[in-house]
């Protein structure tokens, strides 16, 4: 077996982490490797540990989730950290999201849901609950237009990005090279005016234009 | 005195027969006309005056002066009394004259004096009731005159008049309580600032500070007097302190209860959501991960997973149930998100098109003012889901200058409105607008039947500031895991 997936699981409620701990810890192929009850202590630990998956609750005290966040990701930007929360807002999955957060599970959301969020967050992928991802993607009208867009050939490609599939991987789903694959992601960053492949991500998973689900357990 | 002093009744006839017996100089008069009989009948030559020669006709004139004195003093009772009384003097002379020419010349001469005697006497007698009635009017004038000053000296209500170029030209002593002693003289303007210029006076209500610095709230109505000279301007102030004050203690009651409401919402929403939701979802983690425990038989992990999935789900109700009580999405990111919320709670629950349009508005407002509006539009929104069969829910948040517009409008079914016909309105109806007023805004509902409904709120676009900001998401968090989780959990490394 491949190195299994390190965790730092960041939450002030005992009960709720040890039995977050309890249920990773069932799974062989993930380790938590430190708990932090606060905010502010969750960006240290993950300074110190780069885990490849912070679990971080919304509300947390020290640094709320969303600041530390963005304080993880400002001191190791590998560290992918999916905000757990208890509440359904889109405005606080697009907050969480352009915080820099790769994913935005909720508390009351079945367990597995969570276990599969570390793992497709861990092969890079962006992990929304599905009803989250549901009612972002009903969106709200006006900032849904950047994305409009896009081509169909343009959304498949940005859907499959958003599942953390390599380019390499695109190209095979789709039945096209490499290089139009490359192509395609050049004009996704020109339209939606993004710099980078996770900008891209975070812009149209905010916007409700792709829905991300974890995928299934291979 | 003369008898004339008193006021006379009835017709000439029955005067005529009372004459002023109790007067002295009536019985002097008379006496004379006894003396003027005696001196005609010498003339006449029935007596020893014979010899002095005069004429009879001349004496009868002599009649003249008591029948006109009567006349002058005592009206007609006095002249027709003394004219019957020289007739009778005067007839003996008359019948026993010689000549039937002279005696029809005495005759005629007697009838004149009688006849004047009636003229003179009716005349004296108007005249002297008509200058009675003059006088009498006069008093009467000037008792109302005494009456009226009284009762605007004595009137409670500050009063004012002034001319019409608005200079106050008198106070009465409740008016010179509320303005001071300065106030005669000066403009009225200066003394009642008017809160709206153009506005009837008597919309408005001022608040002042009596001549002994205490606070009063009064209600100005003007009258507007006509006067000869340009006309009057008379300025009554209804004092309105008690009333001003009930309403001030009843909307602070309302407000307080509205605080104590939020508060304890607030209080269950934060202990639903930050300790029983937390306990339940360690539960179902708990479980879920003993279910995968190795060597547990399959249906014990497949209760295990049920009993997992039944406390995750009881946990998304109360979580759920929070938010409906205070939503932490209102504290946390502001009343735009929030309001973006219940748009789509609208949309879901009841099946509405929803729109929200939100313009001008940078930043987090004050708390309070945050809190309000979305508690209105929580309250107008489920109207329309409750009552209005729309098909259509606009929401639109408008900041212009320091105020924040709320409108809440649908193309619903629309309602005559309970509030401008006095009829008990539904509690939120009026807790929207108590809510508003609470802020020192308005509340307006609109409504066409059929037509649909329009809710607006007017409330002041405060900053957040120092005193008033949000409550932003840690701050919600229990204080107790800010000092026990560092000690206590700490780090844990494997
Ligand atoms: N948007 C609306 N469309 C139609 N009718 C309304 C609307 N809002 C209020 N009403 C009418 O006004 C009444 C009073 O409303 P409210 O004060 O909120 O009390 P409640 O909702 O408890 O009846 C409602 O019963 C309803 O008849
Ligand atoms: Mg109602």
């Amino acid at each position: 077996m491949s190195t299994p997936i390190t965790v730092l699981i960041a939450e002030d409620h005992t009960l709720v982490r040890e039995g977050t701990r309890e249920l990773l810890d069932r799974e062989p192929d993930i380790t938590v490797v430190a708990e932090a009850g606060r905010g502010d202590l969750a960006v240290e630990l993950a300074g110190r540990h780069h885990p490849d998956v912070v679990l971080m609750d919304m509300r947390i005290p020290g640094l709320n989730g969303v600041d530390a966040t963005r304080a993880i990701q400002a001191i190791a930007p590998a560290v992918r950290v999916v905000i757990v929360s208890a509440f359904e807002d889109e405005d606080y999955v697009r907050e969480a999201l352009a915080a820099g957060a790769a994913g935005y599970v909720l508390k009351t959301a079945p367990s597995r849901e969570l276990v599969e969020g570390v793992r497709a967050v861990a092969a890079g992928a962006i992990v929304l609950s599905p009803q989250l991802s549901r009612r972002l993607a009903q969106g709200q009208g006006e900032p849904r237009r950047a994305t409009d867009r896009l081509s169909p050939r343009e959304l498949a490609v940005l859907r499959r990005i958003a599942q953390g599939r390599a380019n390499k991987e695109v190209a095979r789903d789709l039945g096209i090279s490499l290089r139009t694959v490359e192509g395609h992601l050049h004009n996704i960053f020109e339209k939606l005016r993004v710099g980078s492949r996770t900008e891209a991500i975070v812009h149209a998973v905010g916007h409700g234009v792709v829905s991300i689900e974890p995928p299934e357990r291979p | 005195m003369t008898p004339g002093g008193t006021p006379r009744r009835g017709g000439v006839l029955r005067r005529a027969v009372r004459p002023p017996v109790g007067s002295t100089r009536f019985w002097v008069v008379q006496t004379l006309a006894v003396v003027i009989g005696l001196i005609h009948a010498a003339a006449a030559g029935l007596g020893p005056l014979r010899p002095v020669g005069l004429p009879d006709s001349a004496t009868l004139v002599l009649f003249l002066l008591p029948v006109l004195y009567a006349a002058l003093n005592f009206g007609l009772a006095g002249s027709i009394a003394t004219a019957a009384w020289v007739t009778i003097l005067a007839l003996p002379v008359l019948v026993l004259s010689d000549g039937a020419g002279a005696r029809w010349v005495d005759g005629a001469q007697l009838a004149g004096l009688d006849l004047v005697s009636l003229v003179v006497g009716r005349s004296v007698e108007r005249e002297r009731a008509a200058r009675q009635a003059a006088e009498q009017a006069g008093a009467a004038h000037r008792a109302a005159e005494v009456r009226y000053r009284a009762l605007f000296r004595g009137h409670v209500a500050p009063t004012l008049v002034a001319d019409a170029d608005g200079r106050v030209l008198e106070a009465n002593p409740a008016a010179v309580q509320l303005f001071g002693h300065g106030a005669v003289g000066r403009q009225l303007n200066d003394l009642v600032p008017s809160p709206a210029r153009g506005a009837p006076p008597s919309l408005g209500v001022l608040t002042l500070h009596d001549a002994r610095g205490e606070q009063r709230t009064v209600r100005p109505v003007e009258v507007a007097v006509r006067a000869p000279a340009g006309g009057l301007r008379l300025l009554v102030f209804r004092d309105v302190t008690d009333e001003a004050r009930a309403r001030g203690r009843m909307a602070a009651y309302a407000a307080g209860v509205v605080r104590a409401q939020e508060e304890e919402r607030r209080a269950i929403a934060a202990e639903l959501q930050d300790e029983l939701l937390q306990v339940l979802v360690g539960l179902a983690r708990r479980l879920q991960a003993l279910a995968a425990f190795p060597g547990i038989p399959p249906p014990v992990v497949s209760t295990l997973s049920e009993a997992a999935h039944l406390a995750a789900t009881i946990g998304q109700g109360l979580g759920a149930t929070a938010a409906g009580l205070r939503p932490p999405v209102l504290d946390d990111l502001g009343l735009e998100p929030a309001l973006r919320g219940l748009v789509a709670g609208a949309e879901s629950a009841a099946g509405l098109a929803g729109r929200l349009q939100v313009i001008g508005l940078e930043g987090r407002l004050c708390a309070a003012v945050e809190l309000t509006a979305f508690r209105i539009a929580q309250e107008a929104i489920r109207n329309v889901e409750q009552h209005a069969r729309a098909r259509q829910l606009v929401v639109r948040l408008a900041c212009r200058g320091d105020h924040l517009h709320l409108i809440i409008g649908d193309d619903g079914a629309g309602f005559t409105l309970p509030l401008s016909e006095g009829a008990p309105a539904g509690l939120g109806l009026l807790g929207m607008r108590e809510r508003a007023h609470g802020l020192g805004g308005s509340l307006q509902v609109r409504c066409r039947p059929a037509r649909g409904t329009v809710v607006t709120a007017s409330l002041p676009a405060t900053p957040a500031r120092a005193d008033c900001a949000p409550v932003r998401t840690a701050a919600a968090a229990p204080t107790v895991g800010e000092t026990d989780s560092v000690g206590r959990d700490g780090t844990t490394v494997r």
